[in-house]
């Protein structure tokens, strides 16, 4: 029967189309229209997350001895709007010696009610950028999906921030000294890291040269706090401990030196859908194809394997057997043939162990006339 | 055996899905006759969504067939049902039948025109954040909790009347915490109306506040304010309300709440994830919590045999436990225990130095952090070398020891840290346990976590049969019983556990004469395992005698009989309490013994 695995996207081009939202707890709307083509820095979304809630206790203020003494004409503003710091919300009395409920700071006034005076204070405002050029496909009040073509990778971890920049290898940086670079100059570059980070040496080297992003193969999930507090994106193409990058994603990098990169290091949650990418994009082309998703393994698909021994590998399907197959550690589990792209090495690997990259390797990008 | 509550209208019940409100009244109603000939199970899970078929066999209800794929919600798809048409379509073709339209739509063909009886439970997705609501932490917020246990929620707040933030502090910290689910308890029914009307107004201050999504309100406190509740809630929430879980001081009644919570559940889960809604339309019952289902089983088992009944469930998410112990049902979820998608937070809990102490090998520094980091991040792929197949086993047992030092905290007459009571039997769930290697592992990973005591039944249920049953029985009964009496669980083995400390070197001799008359003897050393086979089908009578230091229910020699079973007799010489050694040297001579012992057999 088939089998649908995940599929983790790692394509050199590729039709991309991502929704951007507003955090679920902002009030707020889009900023761009239907159809326009929009720059990495165009705020796509603006809107503020409500702060903390206030309560004035109107009945002491207004020098009163219960709520039901409060009058309709003691009311100064309609309920429900902002109102600057220093407004008078409801006055009893005239004159200097009147008693007053003023505005704190800048807020909502969201209810009177039981004597007391409900704010919202000074909301947050709160900014969707593209990140990236495209061409705007799909616009609601606090939705807007962009599309734009280029090289796709997913990640396997982010620590929620996101940037762009040009894409540059930490090693030609090193012997390049950065010179001319002042310590507070923005170098402009997301920078591709060799190795698998095991110290946290990287973040500081990343903060002093003004990297824009850091893209690893792996890290020490014993720094994954230490990234999470780096403003600039930290994307993890492998997973967490001493993990080498897959030659499919290490190549597609390098392919790519140079070019103009977004990271959008989303930190995955396991009941969310969004995943960490590195995008290169190239603008829109309607002549791309989208990425196969939600498909199953057959034979002759290309696979990347997540787990030891052989993670990130790639590997061609030759066999689906129906039996179950004893794997190293004596587990029988329903398994796949394969032969790995960088040494033609045949073995068995669970299915279980197995995902998609969106197209098999010797498929065309654009759609076949 | 099952909840004969009768919940209280409420305006919001009209907004709710028919289904939800069909299976209200089914389960009200039940137990009912049917017309059930043909059954199709489906049971949701975080990794897994598995689908059985049951049919009627020679005048008797069987399993027949099973199949399972990924579970579809995010993030591996948006739509759940995707999922279960994949498992579908698996058990269509090894049964022959049509569970799916045949056009493109593939429509699920489930229900009395189709001539089958779908049900549907689920354990996986996102628990539901909570805020529990009462009057005093000891009294009502306990008995909120205790409910709260029968579900997947996770315990985001509580507010009682002790708290000592203010008025703006405990509104704010409900806004910050944005919970899917705030639970009113609080008050005896003939209690102060005052203090539970303030806390009533707080939530609805708060509610009114939130931006976007509301959260859903589930009332079980004082009745004289169901009517208050409805008036200050009813425009602002969907809004549940049940009778009170704590009616008076003396008196304690979870069954009304803990049908409130299951179908809550299933509408929570139709609201927020895709695709649940067309599986929720499509079954008999809606979806219910799989818990729900273990609960009704092993109310079952343990009413029948009157004895308790042991059940742990090791999933990717969730580790639960159901236990009915002396006459008692005790239900614990722990959503922050899980060998996938919750593998951090697991470990986190217990401390990777409890985790290293079952592994024969010293990790490397941040191994077994980096290990649950990538279960957390892929949580379906499955362990390939021995290495982390050994990180694997070591983190399910001490799962499953957390997990029961959680549940034991509430077994009335039973101190935690009393050894374990009789159990029969145990059952354990959970691809770790029930898809191990071999049989014999699944038994010894029970075995090292539970440490029983006595001669007990370790059963598995390696096809998601309790789930489904327990469903089931709220409409057929009868085909649950003959479900489980006819291999529905598998007979994994049945463990010889003395108490004590083993001294000498035989801590037990044994005959095993088998039901064709021929006997084989045993002499099992001491601090070790030993497996003897029963041949399928077959019974065996088994006289032990015991060397010094040990007793099996008290005593030095007994005679029994024994059924067979996947991995058959186990001899555990280990004695009770047994503590797994210290010294690396020590484990990495001892807990492979243990492994390749429980999987020899002469």
């Amino acid at each position: 029967m088939p089998y649908y695995p995940e599929t983790t996207v790692i394509l050199g081009s590729t039709r991309i189309i991502r929704e951007y939202k507003l955090p679920p707890n902002a009030i707020g709307r889009a900023e761009v229209n239907n159809g326009s083509t929009v720059a990495p820095d165009t705020v796509l979304l603006a809107g503020a997350i409500p702060s903390e809630v206030i309560f004035l206790d109107a009945v002491k203020l207004l020098g009163l001895r219960s709520a039901a003494q409060i009058t309709e004409e003691m009311l100064q503003v309609p309920v429900g709007e902002v109102y600057e710091s220093g407004v008078p919300l409801l006055i009893n009395g005239k004159g200097r010696r009147a008693k007053k409920v003023v505005t704190p700071r800048r807020a909502r006034f969201a209810s009177l009610e039981a004597g007391r005076v409900l704010l919202q204070t000074d909301p947050q405002p709160v900014e969707v950028r593209a990140l990236m050029e495209g061409r705007i496909n799909s616009v609601s009040e606090n939705r807007v999906v962009l599309e734009t073509g280029g090289a796709l990778i997913q990640a396997a971890w982010g620590n929620g921030s996101a940037n762009y920049g040009t894409l540059s290898f930490a090693k030609e940086e090193t012997t390049r000294e950065w010179l001319g670079l002042e310590d507070l100059e923005d170098s402009g570059q997301v920078v591709v890291v060799e190795e698998s980070i095991q110290t946290s040496a990287v973040f500081k080297e990343a903060i002093q040269k003004r990297w824009r992003g850091i893209i690893a193969p792996s890290m020490s999930s014993a720094l994954r706090n230490e990234a999470r507090q780096l403003r600039i994106p930290v994307i993890l193409t492998e997973g967490f401990g001493n993990l080498r990058y897959s030659a499919i994603v290490y190549n597609l990098l390098e392919t790519n030196r140079g070019r103009f990169t977004t990271v959008d290091a989303v930190e995955p949650s396991v009941w969310r859908s969004e995943r960490p990418e590195i995008i290169i994009p190239t603008g829109p082309s309607a002549r791309l194809r989208l990425p196969e998703t939600n498909v199953p393994v057959v034979a002759g698909a290309t696979i990347r394997v997540t787990r030891l021994p052989h993670m990130g590998r790639t590997a061609k399907v030759l066999n689906l057997p129906e039996s179950p197959v004893t794997v190293e550690n004596g587990l029988r589990v329903a398994a796949a043939e394969v032969q790995f792209s960088d040494n033609s090495e045949i073995a068995f690997v669970p299915l279980a162990n197995v995902e998609l990259i969106g197209r098999p390797l010797d498929a065309p990008s654009r759609p076949q006339s | 055996m099952t909840a004969q509550t009768k919940a209280p209208e409420t305006k919001s019940g009209r907004q709710k899905a028919p289904s939800t409100r069909l299976a209200r009244e089914t389960i009200q109603r039940q137990p009912v006759e049917t017309a059930v000939r043909r059954v199709v199970a489906a049971d949701i899970g975080s990794v897994h969504t598995r689908v059985a078929l049951y049919d009627l066999v020679e005048g008797q209800f069987r399993l027949v067939g099973r199949a399972q794929a990924l579970t579809t919600a995010a993030p591996r798809g948006y739509d759940v049902s995707e999922g279960l048409r994949r498992a579908l379509e698996e058990l269509g073709a090894f049964s022959g039948l049509s569970f799916l339209s045949a056009d493109r739509e593939q429509r699920l063909l489930m229900g009395e025109e189709y001539g089958n009886t779908f049900i549907a439970t689920a354990s996986g997705g996102k628990p539901i954040r909570t805020i529990l609501v009462g009057l005093m932490p000891n009294v009502s917020l306990e008995s909120g909790k205790r409910a709260l246990e029968s579900t997947y929620i996770e315990l985001v707040d509580t507010l009682d009347l002790l708290d000592v933030r203010t008025l703006e502090q405990q509104v704010n910290a409900i806004l910050r915490a944005t919970p899917d689910l705030i639970l009113i308890v609080g008050g005896t029914d003939s209690g102060a109306n005052a203090p539970v009307r303030a806390l009533i107004d707080t939530v609805r201050i708060a509610v009114q506040l939130a931006p976007g999504a509301k959260p859903i309100v589930l009332y079980a406190g004082n009745a004289a304010l169901a009517s208050y509740v409805r008036e200050q809630l009813d425009d602002h929430v969907v809004l549940y309300v049940t009778e009170n879980v704590r009616p008076s001081l003396e008196r304690e009644s979870f069954d009304p709440i803990r049908l409130e919570l299951a179908l809550l559940y299933g509408d929570y889960r139709a609201r927020t994830t895709p695709g649940f809604k067309t599986i929720q339309e499509a079954s008999a019952l809606g979806v219910l919590p799989s818990i729900e289902s273990y609960s009704n089983i092993v109310r079952y088992l343990a009413d029948s045999k009157k004895q308790n009944v042991l059940l742990v469930d090791v999933g990717s998410s969730t580790v639960t436990v159901c236990a009915m112990v002396r006459g008692a049902l005790n239900v614990t979820i722990r959503s922050d225990l899980g060998l996938g998608h919750s593998a951090v937070s697991a470990a986190e809990a217990i401390g990777v130095r409890n985790i290293a102490r079952w592994l024969s090998f010293e990790p490397a520094p941040n191994e077994i952090m980096d290990y649950v980091w990538n279960k957390t991040l892929r949580p379906a792929t499955i362990p390939e070398t021995s290495r982390e197949l050994e990180l694997e086993y070591a983190l399910a047992r001490e799962l499953i020891r957390a997990v029961m030092q959680t549940s034991r905290q509430g077994w009335q007459g039973v101190p935690p840290s009393a050894p374990l009571p009789p159990m029969q039997p145990i059952i354990g769930v959970g691809s770790a346990i029930a898809q191990p290697i071999n049989p014999a592992i699944g038994a010894l990973l029970l075995l090292d976590a539970l440490q029983p005591l006595g001669i007990v039944d370790l059963r598995l249920d390696p096809y998601g049969v309790m789930a489904a049953m327990g469903s089931l029985m709220h409409l057929e009964p009868l085909a649950v019983v003959q479900v489980l009496e006819t291999g529905g669980l598998l007979n994994l083995a049945t463990a010889i556990c003395p108490s004590g400390k083993p001294r000498g070197n035989i801590a037990l001799e044994a005959r095993v004469t088998y039901a064709d008359g021929h006997s084989r003897e045993v002499r099992v050393p001491s601090n070790t395992l030993k497996v003897v086979p029963i041949p399928a089908g077959q019974k065996a009578q088994v006289s032990v005698k015991l060397g010094r230091g040990l007793r099996l229910n008290g005593k030095r020699r007994l005679t029994f009989q024994a059924q067979s079973s996947a991995a058959g007799l186990i001899f555990d010489t280990r004695g009770r309490p047994f503590m797994v050694p210290r010294e690396l040297s020590r484990r990495a001579e001892i807990l492979p013994k243990w492994f390749e012992a429980v999987q020899e057999t002469d």
